[in-house]
């Protein structure tokens, strides 16, 4: 399922009674997925929100297609892959970053601008490599990873 | 610990000279609470990544100036020492902007092994060296005011 580019098909609507804050709609239901996905959906609209030069250096909110891939790479996460939400921050120059910890493990994710995904695995303080771009494939294998799997 | 020190060094600022880095206050951008608090790094990330780190010297200004010199915001103001980011291989160098709009004698640059496609080095800090600068670094002054909200 693609994300609908043409329209902002990520809606907020606060007297939704299936998922509270949203709108359940046929682009990116929201109903019955993991709770801390629908948080992480509600962090990625806020930022996507931000005015321009929030960051000082002249950025834009993230723009509509980066935001619709971000929320693509949280949808498409495997359910129960990861229990907990990530921290979530825009990044400078209109990307997403994002960081999950589960122990001594954290697995940062981030967003490009161009949309392409990049990540870095850090186990007790110390990266274990340096950010590369990854396929989802390859992102999933690092949830396993996270997760002691 | 770095052997040799980064190319881009300047050794007129000292090691024990504090640096402050001016971040974006979102509500994930801190990790850990009270004094313990430490930046993530993507909160740290420049919008051109190929850019050496922008820092203010604390010798020669407050972190409320520093928090407060650009539109924007909120922002916090992290810090940690000139000798704590060359301990992981980086260079603290002066770079006063003397004249303009953004005019600031307290600028400085942290500078990094990140090589262009050419494996040149652009001064910019690899997503390596920014993780551990992030971990080395804690909360120096916080926004004044909470997070944005949704508009």
């Amino acid at each position: 399922m693609k994300p609908n580019l043409a329209t902002n098909s990520f809606v907020m609507d606060p007297r939704s009674s299936v998922a509270p804050g949203y709108s359940v709609n046929d682009d990116i239901p929201v109903a019955g997925v993991d709770p801390w996905k629908r948080t992480t959906f509600h962090q990625i609209a806020e930022m996507a929100q931000l005015p321009q030069n929030w960051d000082g250096q002249g950025s834009y909110a993230p723009r509509m297609d980066v935001k619709h891939a971000a929320i693509d790479l949280i949808r498409t996460i495997p359910s129960g892959a990861v229990q907990v939400a990530p921290r979530v921050v825009p990044v400078s120059g209109g990307g997403f970053h994002f960081e999950w910890t589960v122990g001594n493990r954290d697995l940062e994710v981030s967003v490009e601008r161009d949309g392409k995904i990049e990540t870095l695995r850090v186990e007790d303080g110390m990266p274990l490599d340096d950010e590369r771009p990854m396929d989802l494939r390859e992102l999933f294998a690092c949830f396993a990873w996270l997760t002691g799997g | 610990m770095a052997d040799a020190p980064h190319p881009l060094n300047d050794a007129t600022v000292p090691d024990n000279e504090p640096l402050y880095i001016r971040i974006f206050a979102s509500a994930g951008a801190l990790v850990g609470d009270g004094a313990d608090a430490r930046p993530m790094s993507g909160a740290m990330r420049q919008a051109d990544r190929d850019e050496p780190l922008s820092v203010d010297l604390s010798s020669l200004c407050t972190s409320q100036q520093t928090r407060d010199r650009v539109q924007g915001g909120p922002f916090h103001v992290v810090t940690c020492t000139a000798g704590q980011a060359r301990a992981l291989g980086l260079g603290v160098k002066r770079d006063p902007i003397a004249e303009g709009p953004d005019l600031n004698p307290a600028h400085a640059v942290i500078c990094g092994a990140r090589e262009d496609a050419a494996k040149k080095r652009t001064g910019g800090l690899t997503g390596k060296e920014l993780e551990k600068l992030a971990r080395v670094c804690r909360i120096a002054l916080r926004a004044p005011e909470n997070p944005p909200q949704p508009q």
